[in-house]
């Protein structure tokens, strides 16, 4: 496949600021946080997307570098060095992205009953992955069942039956921040949301900023995410 | 069941709203030279949405060409070129699906509209057939999902979900095959799903008290067991849940949406994914029983409703 033009995968022109360019990649590494893909049979396109958009950067970047000290401006180099500092966001989202990518779904971090299942759904294979937790005794169910169960309707399509499964497992197992986030994302959902709640990427459809109504669910599914991090926000819920 | 994928009106760019028009134009076209004149009366704003998507992932434009429509006599308008793969592609997804949709009326209407459907059964056979001769793929998209449909519809125990699978697998297909290539075909797929489900949804619910009272099909029906005078705060309850459902599905429509490379058009498909989806939810809410009682009117800057096309 031909290398792309960077600067056309950030979608800033070719004389752009450093600043537009920052923004520009800000957004996109929004866009394809693998958060909003979490569960998605697409998370391997958007994989791809995010590292062609960071490559795109550090490219970009780099030219605009050898641009600057070509032009030898004092303020140029010093506005440079003042990135520098702030920390490099390629290198924030990018290590934040693979982490979650390898460890992030939790497949055998820790003791799974359902080992073989995880392995089939990371696989694709939905309909032996869907046989295998069929064949267990509705006693055995727990959270992580449904956990599993709802990822495979979530998969291929079936939204609803995949947030009900995804409730059945947080009532089951209310401390388990897998089952939670995954809950969180579908409520964040039919609130009007895109992507995963406080990604940041396209927060209102149309108009509906804050207010009075939504400003309450928007602080509890905080206070969810939150608490799946171990913190609260809300101390009495 | 059609018109539900369509832009904000108000809120696309004039040259936006004429490229929109153009495209309109332009498969109105294909319809006529592919399927005959008789089949572009099955035109909607659905695959217009399709048209705009497969046009803008394409390397190549074929560009635009003035010509007078006999709809409009008096004003030259633009349409995009015919060209040989998405218009006439699109076309035949359009003459497909309505016949499909005319048979299936035939099964479950009355007698009187079941009668003017058999009237124009034939026509639409007739470009269903010419479809199936170009593109072997679409007529066996339909029958499945015709097929698919009247199991779902026997059967007590389907959840929304499955109810929603027929349809959301046919355009899932038909979606598909707008891209040659490997990754892009995927995306679509779980795309024009998603596009399947969130227009079966819609539909449903913009159906519900005419289903109610004729005795019709529908999966809310089964999901809440509703009976024939339905009141107010039971149409609110399936109402909130309708649009969280709407609402996900197009959430995730969106991400998939997010992944494909778009050449052009970005402007307007953003317009239609992001914006003239919650419009519809909203039409489609306000148009039977309006609104929720103490809720008052929105406020807005701009005059709202403007017709599109």
């Amino acid at each position: 496949m031909p290398e792309k033009d960077p600067y056309q995968v950030l979608g800033v022109s070719r004389n752009a600021t450093e600043e537009e360019v920052k923004a520009a990649y800000r957004d996109l590494a929004k866009k394809y946080h693998p958060d909003n893909y979490a569960d998605s049979p697409l998370a391997d396109v958007a994989n791809e997307k995010m590292q062609e958009v960071n490559a795109a950067y550090d490219a970009v970047l780099k030219d605009l570098k050898n641009r600057s000290s070509g032009s030898s401006g004092s303020s140029y180099q010093q506005s440079y060095g003042g990135y520098q500092n702030q920390g490099g966001y390629s290198g924030g989202y990018g290590q934040q992205y693979r982490q979650s990518y390898s460890g992030g779904y939790g497949y055998g971090g820790y003791g799974s009953n359902f080992t073989d299942v995880r392995r089939m759904i990371q696989q694709n294979r939905l309909v032996e992955a869907e046989e295998l937790l069929d064949g267990t005794p509705s006693t055995s169910r727990d959270g992580e069942w449904h956990y599993l169960k709802g990822t495979i309707c979530y998969q291929r399509g079936w939204l609803d039956d995949a947030r009900n499964h995804f409730s059945a497992a947080c009532q089951m197992s209310p401390g388990n921040p897998e089952y939670r986030a995954a809950l969180n994302r579908m409520s964040w959902q039919s609130q009007g949301g895109y992507g995963a709640p406080g990604s940041g990427y396209r927060q209102t459809s149309h108009g509906g900023n804050m207010d009075a109504c939504n400003c309450c669910g928007n602080l509890l599914i905080a206070d969810c995410c939150c608490e799946c991090m171990g913190g609260d926000l809300i101390p009495c819920c | 069941m059609f018109g539900y994928i369509r832009p904000d009106a108000g809120q696309l760019r004039v040259c936006e709203y004429e490229t929109y028009r153009a495209v309109y134009c332009g498969i109105c076209h294909a319809l006529k030279e592919h399927f005959g004149t008789l089949s572009t009366l099955s035109l909607n704003y659905d695959f217009t949405f399709a048209a705009l998507l497969g046009l803008a992932l394409k390397p190549g434009f074929p560009g635009y060409e003035s010509f007078t429509c006999a709809a409009h006599p008096f004003h030259k308008r633009q349409r995009v070129k015919l060209e040989e793969e998405v218009l006439p592609y699109v076309g035949g997804c359009v003459v497909s699906m309505a016949h499909a949709k005319i048979a299936d009326n035939i099964a479950d209407s009355g007698f009187l509209k079941s009668t003017v459907c058999r009237l124009t059964l034939p026509l639409t056979a007739r470009a269903e057939k010419k479809a199936g001769g170009k593109f072997p793929a679409l007529p066996a998209l339909c029958e499945q999902m015709t097929a698919e449909q009247d199991k779902i519809e026997q059967d007590p125990g389907a959840s929304l979900d499955a109810a929603a699978e027929p349809s959301a697998a046919a355009l899932a297909g038909m979606m598909e095959a707008l891209s040659e290539d490997g990754m892009e075909k995927r995306i679509l797929k779980r795309f024009g799903y998603l596009l399947g489900r969130w227009i079966y949804f819609i539909d449903a619910l913009d159906d519900l008290e005419d289903d109610l009272k004729e005795g019709g099909f529908n999966p809310f029906i089964k999901r809440f067991g509703l009976t024939a005078p339905l009141p107010p705060e039971k149409r609110e309850e399936v109402r909130d849940y309708g649009r969280e459902l709407l609402n996900i599905t197009g959430a995730e429509m969106a991400a998939a949406y997010e992944l494909l490379e778009l050449k052009r058009f970005k402007g307007i498909l953003d317009n239609i994914v992001y914006l003239g989806l919650q419009q519809s939810i909203d039409r489609v809410f306000n148009r039977a029983g309006g609104k929720k009682p103490g809720e008052e009117e929105k406020k807005t800057e701009y005059p709202a409703g403007r017709p599109l096309l």
